[in-house]
């Protein structure tokens, strides 16, 4: 049982109207409140999801109608149209948007996705970028904002996006969209092996209590998967307001517990580095980028000042805890060490 | 009747020793009995009456904290408003002790009540053994137990040790070494455990979880954190809870945690690196149509690729030591696809809806129906050689759950050529198979408690539990001389004509002996079902597969954001 029946009445009314409005000329911002959705959506539910089998069955191309190769307009043999560009940027759990938004400037010729588990709040993300699109179509081209901070990312330059010439640059945000999917299941489905340059991980749920802790998005188990879409030099970015979670983040990446962890605690482990013994867990795949480092990242700075959560966050006066974790090469097999 | 019904031999496992001594393992309820090869005769059954009645006291003793993945019953609180209580449902469903990627509950629907333990011992539900064939492990499904054994020359059974594991178990698995478990559970984690419980960190035996103790907990979130109504009565909860007893229990001795999957371990095997004799990997197969290719221990977080392509649950993985490139996967679909495992690529595949059909149709006799869809629920294989022009083949044999009989299939690896071979149809279900490479005999253990092509309905006349026995032959085929397998049936003693060998013999002695009372383990026959049930309360051990298909939801909250569209950017 949802709200009185007359709220979501208006809703779906509304969301008809939007989906009308887009065969016309330019689309309407979608409004918020039309998009509400309960807080959490259970990661371990089946919720009806489609996706692909397999990376190569994804078909991009409606979401970046912009990068679609133009020898390949037409759909072969059931395979999907082939895309100039690889999706390398991935914001899991996008929210409102808010990151991807901000971020398509600063990578114009890099395609990002945002996955998001609740429909609301997806169909919010996607008729808002579509909006955004629109509204560019139709206006004479501003010239965007010079940014001012546009540093480089802390990201090793090997494994930035491949850049390309400003030129064949396509309108702005049309290199953002935005899927629905449980990441905790499926991101494998959607990325080959080391594909990704950065993976976003951006306010994720707290899951305050012990008992929930297996649904967080952050775990050994998890941080695994992210090393395997992740390349070596890219990077894991996570920020959050919770100061447990913060620690938790570290503990995880780092296989260093912080304090007021505790080892055991409801039976929470580090994957492979367990006690005293020297066995390397997960963490050996990454290193966390200097304090240094992040200053002059602007993926940093969207993530603190762009987010939705982020600026709920300044707006209650709460602290924000960034780290960001670098892909190392994968460890030598034992029988390369001796 | 006069017979009480018997418990079937739900798990079968072979073991060739040095020197030339054959036993079976096979597991009927909690038991395990060992059989020699040669002359079909029973050498030992475990637990005997002494462990038997030790057992059951402590089985007592642990009462329903153990034997329960659940947290204490939530209570519902009676001030609060419908949505809210809905939203507490919630929140127990996705807390990390309730996780259950099966059989989920529709809304507002309450979680059985747990009856009180009665004092029955553990299932077994997998069987293994190392190469050498001196140790075995066996699981338990409801105690979630690893325990080792010494099995000696005269097929004895010693217990080594018991390790109880915080979830009910899926799969296991040997490193290459021999010396580490990989276990497999619901909750889709793989821990890796030394196979000899190293002394300094294990308890005694028996290592039954012991109760932590209450740790002072602090609240992880400030009022300033939390922004939503849900987490700030989480927070009110994280507070009241405080300082109250913990009921987890953690496992005290060894056990790592290598890798783990957000969905429920169907399979695990190890597989051998071809071009590397020094490396080995994890393969490990999901509910969420995944399997995943890690680095063998101690780097099993290194993710090396997966093998994509199954549409439904992965059910069965198995590899074959002389082509240990391949990699053999069933499923839900049900389907089965070869793979080159350590690239990822699927080299063939097929679907096997029309197989199971003939299949059913074939063994329908009397009138009997059957959902014609069911998944794979066995895949052994092993070379064969000698097939003519051909070449060195895989002989893959395909049992599906619930189905009286099985499918063959032969795989040729130059070619990547998959195709269906026979079908070979037997009077109950098929419950597991094991192939003995020397001597070629396929061993087949049969369902004698439900109907053929049924998991919940009893059978109407009561059997003994049974194995069948196939012998293997070379007959002519198509002008080729081709490997097939006869079967031997004791009712008539009859057979078809046996080129390699004698397992007449052996099949009519294993029989005789598995008719005995001292093996039978005694249970009730499945009684009547609700009528929508899938399986009998015994039919849910035996099988169980149908319960990882993913239903689509019913109606709902869910169902109402799902209606909406989502618009894709310039679908064209
Ligand atoms: C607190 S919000 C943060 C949103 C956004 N990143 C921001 O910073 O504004 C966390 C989001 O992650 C989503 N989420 C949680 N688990 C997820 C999963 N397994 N797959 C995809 N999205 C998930 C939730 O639906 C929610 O929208």
């Amino acid at each position: 049982m949802t709200g009185p029946p007359n709220k979501r009445q208006r809703r779906e009314d509304y969301q008809k109207a939007q989906q009308a409005a887009n065969h016309g000329g330019q689309i309407e911002l979608p409004q918020k409140r039309f998009y509400r959705q309960r807080a959490h959506a259970n990661p371990f539910s089946d919720h009806n999801l489609t996706y692909p089998t397999s990376p190569s069955q994804m078909d991009w191309s409606t979401h970046y109608p912009a990068f679609v190769s133009l020898a390949d307009q037409d759909m072969k043999g059931g395979q999907p149209r082939r895309m100039t560009k690889q999706v390398e940027i991935a914001d899991v759990g996008c929210g409102f948007g808010g990151l991807l938004i901000a971020l398509s400037p600063l990578f114009p010729d890099t395609l990002m996705i945002g996955m998001e588990l609740r429909t609301q709040v997806l169909s919010y993300v996607t008729n808002r970028i579509l909006a955004l699109r629109s509204q560019h179509q139709h206006q004479p081209q501003p010239q965007p904002q010079p940014q001012p901070q546009i540093r480089q990312p802390s990201t090793d330059l090997s494994s930035l996006p491949s850049p390309s010439s400003s030129s064949s640059s396509p309108g702005p945000l049309q290199n953002i969209s935005a899927l629905r999917t449980n990441t905790m299941k499926h991101l494998p489905n959607y990325f080959h092996r080391h594909q990704l340059s950065h993976l976003f991980l951006c306010f994720p749920d707290p899951h305050f209590k012990a008992r929930k802790h297996k649904a967080r998005i952050i775990s050994a188990q998890l941080n695994a998967e992210y090393a395997f879409v992740v390349r070596p030099g890219g990077c894991v970015y996570t920020i959050t307001d919770v100061e447990e979670l913060a620690g938790w983040i570290v503990a995880h990446f780092s296989g260093r517990k912080v304090d007021g962890e505790e080892e055991g605690d409801d039976g929470e482990e580090t994957v492979g580095g367990n006690g005293a013994d020297k066995t390397k867990g997960v963490e050996e795949l990454w290193e966390r980028v200097s304090e240094q480092d992040l200053q002059s990242d602007a993926c940093v700075q969207v993530m603190r000042d762009e987010t939705e959560e982020g600026k709920k966050v300044s707006r209650n006066g709460g602290r924000k805890f960034v780290s960001v974790w670098r892909r190392r090469e994968d460890p030598p097999w034992p029988d390369e060490v001796c | 009747m006069t017979t009480p019904a018997c418990h079937p031999f739900q798990k079968l496992c072979c073991i060739s020793q040095s020197g030339d001594i054959h036993l079976l393992l096979v597991a009927t309820g909690p038991h395990i009995l060992s059989l020699d090869l040669k002359n079909g005769g029973i050498l030992s059954r475990w637990p005997n009456d002494a462990v038997q009645s030790a057992e059951r006291r402590s089985l007592e003793e642990l009462g329903n904290g153990i034997m329960d993945d659940d947290p204490p019953a939530k209570r519902r609180k009676p001030n609060l408003s419908k949505r809210q209580q809905d939203e507490q449902e919630d929140e127990s469903r996705d807390s990390s002790t309730s996780v259950e990627f099966v059989s989920e509950r529709a809304k507002g629907q309450r979680r059985k009540k747990k009856e009180t333990v009665k004092a029955v011992l553990p299932n077994v539900s997998h069987i293994i053994a190392t190469l050498d064939g001196l140790r075995v492990v066996a699981t338990t499904a409801e105690d979630k137990c690893i325990r080792v054994f010494e099995l000696d020359s005269s097929g004895q059974l010693t217990l080594l040790s018991e390790r109880y594991m915080p979830k009910r178990l899926c799969a296991i698995a040997l490193s290459k070494s021999q010396s580490t478990i990989l276990a497999g559970d619901k909750f889709g984690d793989v821990y890796a455990l030394p196979l000899q419980p190293s002394l300094e960190k294990a308890t005694a035996l028996p290592s039954k979880p012991q109760l932590q103790k209450p740790k002072p907990t602090k609240p992880s979130a400030s009022e300033l954190t939390v922004h939503t109504k849900g987490n700030l009565e989480a927070l009110r909860q994280q507070k009241l809870q405080k300082g109250s007893a913990s009921k987890k229990t953690a496992p005290t001795f060894e056990h790592r945690l290598i890798l783990g999957h957000v969905s429920l371990l169907t399979d695990l095997v190890v597989g051998a690196d071809p071009s590397n004799d020094s490396r080995e990997y994890i393969l490990t197969a999901d509910r969420d149509e995944h399997i995943r290719v890690s680095r063998g221990i101690p780097q099993a977080h290194v993710i090396n690729n997966y093998c994509l392509g199954h549409t439904e649950f992965v059910s069965k993985l198995c590899t074959v030591p002389e082509l240990p490139q391949f990699l053999i996967s069933g499923g839900g679909e049900p389907s089965l696809r070869i793979y080159d495992w350590l690239r990822g690529t699927c080299v063939a595949a097929a679907s096997l809806e029309e197989d199971l059909k003939r299949l059913i149709s074939n063994s329908a006799f009397n009138g009997l129906k059957s959902s014609s869809i069911r998944a794979v629920s066995c895949i052994q294989a092993m070379n064969v050689r000698g097939a003519d022009d051909l070449g060195d083949v895989i002989m893959i044999v395909v049992a599906f759950e619930g189905i009286p009989g099985i499918s063959t299939y032969l795989f040729h690896p130059e070619k990547c050529i998959l195709k269906q071979d026979r079908q070979y149809i037997v009077d109950a279900n098929v419950l597991d198979i094991v192939l003995l490479k020397e001597s070629g005999l396929m061993l087949v253990s049969l369902d004698n408690v439900h109907s053929p092509l049924s998991t919940k309905e009893p059978t109407s006349h009561a059997l003994a539990p049974a194995i069948r026995v196939f012998g293997p032959r070379l007959e002519q085929f198509d002008g080729k001389r081709q490997f097939g397998w006869v079967g031997y049936d004791p009712a008539t003693g009859g057979h078809g004509t046996i080129q390699i060998g004698s397992f007449e013999d052996i099949a009519s002695k294993l029989n005789e002996t598995l008719q005995s009372n001292d093996v039978r383990h005694e249970i009730e026959l499945p009684s009547a079902t609700k009528p929508d049930a899938l399986y009998s309360t015994l039919g849910e051990f035996l099988y169980g597969l149908e319960n990882l298909r993913k239903k689509s939801q019913g109606d709902g909250q869910e169902q109402e954001t799902e209606e909406l569209a989502v618009t894709h950017p310039e679908g064209r």
